[in-house]
């Protein structure tokens, strides 16, 4: 906001008033004069009524006058708007559960409070606009607030400075409270009058830039309205954490397709003799490919096959080996009949480079003698495929699970602090969603 | 326009409008009221006690497309407090009102009592107490009561409708809405008055012209 | 973009980098087989 022209220096008002308390004598000074209606003297304590112009003692105070974190005349820029603060005063819910509220004053701007909760800080503002109801819910400039207390009673415990009404010690009001993340929308009523607030929370660093405060905590549990730390970082994460996974399964599918190189069929005994048999040529195109081989020996039965695969380059003789059992067994307990086995093996030889190869297939079948001797035990053929291709699922779960823990971290964090923050509420459940 | 010396001191005594009859002569608080072409002494009003609003007469500003200038201030006190009333000339010659109370700002206009509908009005022609909360319809919209007190002038400057009413006592009702509308019932005599209008920020109305606060900087409003 | 979001995505990165290099050279961890000393012998047709 731009700065007015300069007047003349003889049409300056003065920012104060300076007034003598009846009671200790000191220099009271008025910086909302023409608005404060009390004033409770900073040496003594006693609180003066300067709504009219004679100024009365309302209450006498012996007790001294509290250190306040922000002394009273202090300003600070908040949001751009320079503030003064004028008022200080302590309330509580019946002496339990204090805050303290700084009521800040600019005379183009009006008045604002400073409210200081367990350590956090709220900015707040006396609205001259009444909520919508939504059912359950309030609606403020389309925004929905849920509640979060409700028939509370504020006090007043101590006050010092100025304030535009007759504010007492002991003087009390029925509150109610809503909440969104980052605001609160609070009702006020007495007898007179209800009166609706909104305050934003603040970070602890802005409200201590401005008015000089150092040593700020951070409350727990949260403040009612104090936005999850988590929250943003949570959806922000989850985007980029579940791109990257939908990318590398894009991925999978577009270039995992295999290709059949060899499909043939090997004979086979259960007899413990070890046989051998060389598939080749298998021509390998790709730089770099899976070799799928697939043993299956359907007619198995009691018995297991141990096949040793070797894969072998023409050119450079360089071998890989990879180990795969045909199994399958049968029998009867007293739960019934079961069997176990499923008569084939898949093994996936990774990075082989291109090439011609030869794949040599050493097997030896066994029987299995726990069968009995009625059992029968046969294996006719082994039905060998491989195909060059595809890709490795157990990759893909390694990388998501590398993507999703922190995410993981992140949400429990987020969810711990909610969690906390709704546990102080008056309509704490178990049931409700998260944000 | 009718500048006059003032009956009982001799300073320039100015009259923008036959609407607006009366003035507090600004030097020796005298009450002037103009009939016709001539002016007469009747009373005096209090002097202005100090306060830090930065509404002065001469402050301009704009509201639903019309310009206006601050002319006059009645400035009103009851049990708990006091507040202003600034007097606002429109370009158009009509006049209207700028309540500034505890920071905030109502801009009003007169209206025909019938507009409004709501028990308050009744409760208030009755002498029936008026509860905080009740209800209004002014312009198909709802209001409530927000405030309901009895308040004393205690004095005033500048321009006026009226003769400053110094020590006059009225009843005046403050209704709010979701919408930001509020309206003002003031009773005096038999009949309420309703005045109605908005609450504004000096942004909405672009004022300028604002009285300079030492040790304040005054902001330009209304970009 | 806060600084925790930053390097969430530097780590998303360098694990699809790691998983896409992981596809052109068709490379996994939990593969059955890989390359084995070199065999005695020869296979394959050894005539020029």
């Amino acid at each position: 906001m731009a700065t007015a022209p300069a007047p003349a220096a003889e049409e300056i008002a003065p920012a104060t008033k300076a007034l003598s308390c009846p009671n200790c004598g000191g220099t009271v000074t008025l910086r909302a004069a023409g608005y404060t209606v009390t004033v409770a003297c900073q040496y003594c304590g006693s609180l003066l009524d300067v709504a009219n112009p004679d100024v009365r003692l309302i209450k006498k105070y012996k007790e001294a006058v509290q250190e306040l974190e922000i002394p009273l005349g202090t300003r600070g820029t908040l949001r751009g708007v320079e503030w003064e603060a004028i008022g200080y005063m302590r309330r509580s819910e019946g002496g339990a559960y204090p805050w303290e509220e700084y009521l800040l004053f600019n005379p183009y701007h009006g008045y604002r409070w400073l409210i200081a909760n367990r350590g956090g800080w709220s900015f707040g503002e006396q609205l001259t606009r009444t909520p919508d109801w939504a059912g359950h819910t309030i609606a403020l400039d389309g925004q929905n607030y849920d509640p979060f207390f409700a028939n509370g009673r504020a006090q007043v415990d101590y006050v010092v400075g100025e304030f535009y009404w007759r504010v007492k010690v002991g003087e009390s009001v029925a509150t109610d409270d809503y909440v969104r993340p980052g605001f609160m929308l609070s009702r006020e009523a007495n007898n007179e009058e209800i009166s609706w607030s909104l305050s934003e929370w603040m970070p602890p660093k802005e409200v201590g830039k401005a008015f000089g405060i150092s040593a700020l905590v951070q409350p727990w549990p949260p403040l009612p309205h104090q936005p999850s730390p988590h929250g943003r970082a949570v959806k922000t994460a989850a985007k980029i954490g579940f791109g990257m996974l939908a990318l590398m399964l894009l991925a999978m599918f577009v270039f995992g397709s295999s290709a059949s190189l060899f499909r043939g069929s090997l004979p086979v005994t259960l007899d413990g003799t070890p046989q051998s048999a060389t598939v080749g040529p298998i021509a390998l195109n790709r730089s770099w490919q899976i070799v799928n081989v697939s043993a299956r020996s359907p007619e198995l039965e009691n018995g297991w096959i141990d096949i040793d695969y070797t894969l072998v380059n023409r050119e450079t003789q360089v071998a890989y080996q990879a180990y795969g059992v045909a199994e399958r067994y049968s029998g009867s307990d007293s739960d019934g009949p079961w069997t176990e086995g499923d008569r084939g093996a898949t093994v996936k030889v990774a990075s082989v480079p291109a090439g011609t190869y030869d794949l040599v297939v050493e097997y030896t079948g066994n029987r299995w003698g726990g069968a009995g001797y009625y059992a029968r035990s046969e294996a006719r053929s082994i039905d060998l495929q491989v195909r060059r291709g595809g890709v490795f699922i157990s990759n893909f779960i390694l990388a998501a699970l590398f993507i999703l823990a922190p995410l993981i971290f992140i949400a429990i964090r987020h969810m711990g602090f909610e969690s906390a923050r709704r546990g102080e509420s008056d309509f704490a459940s178990s049931g409700s969603d998260d944000d | 326009m009718l500048r006059v010396p003032c009956p009982n001191c001799g300073a320039e005594v100015l009259f923008r409008s036959p609407a607006l009859p009366s003035r507090v002569c600004d030097y020796c608080q005298t009450i002037v009221v103009r009939r016709g072409q001539s002016v007469e002494a009747v009373g005096k009003a209090a002097v202005l006690p100090f306060d830090v609003s930065p509404i002065q007469i001469g402050t301009r500003g704009r509201f639903d497309g019309q310009g206006f200038e601050v002319i006059g201030r009645v400035r009103w006190g009851w049990t708990d407090g006091s507040w202003n009333e600034w007097l606002l000339l429109f370009d158009d010659g009509r006049d209207g009102w700028l309540g500034e109370a505890m920071g905030q700002l109502m801009l009003l206009k007169e209206r025909a009592l019938g507009d409004m509908r709501s028990n308050a009005i009744n409760a208030l022609a009755d002498g029936k107490p008026i509860e905080v909360g009740m209800e209004a319809v002014l312009d198909g919209e709802m209001m409530m009561v927000a405030d309901a007190r009895e308040a004393t002038c205690i004095a005033a400057e500048g321009e006026l409708p009226f003769p400053a009413p110094v020590g006059l006592t009225i009843f005046s009702v403050d209704f709010r809405s979701p919408s930001g509308a509020c309206a003002s019932l003031q009773r005096e005599g038999e009949m309420p008055t309703l005045f109605a209008g908005r609450y504004v920020t000096f942004d909405d109305i672009a004022a300028t012209g604002l009285r300079v606060i030492e040790g304040w900087r005054v902001p330009a409003f209304g970009g | 973009m806060e600084m925790r979001s930053l390097v969430y995505s530097l780590w998303c990165l360098g694990i699809g980098g790691l998983f896409f290099g992981s596809m052109m050279f068709a490379y996994s961890p939990f593969a059955d087989g890989g390359r084995a000393a070199v065999r005695p012998g020869v296979y394959g047709p050894t005539h020029k």
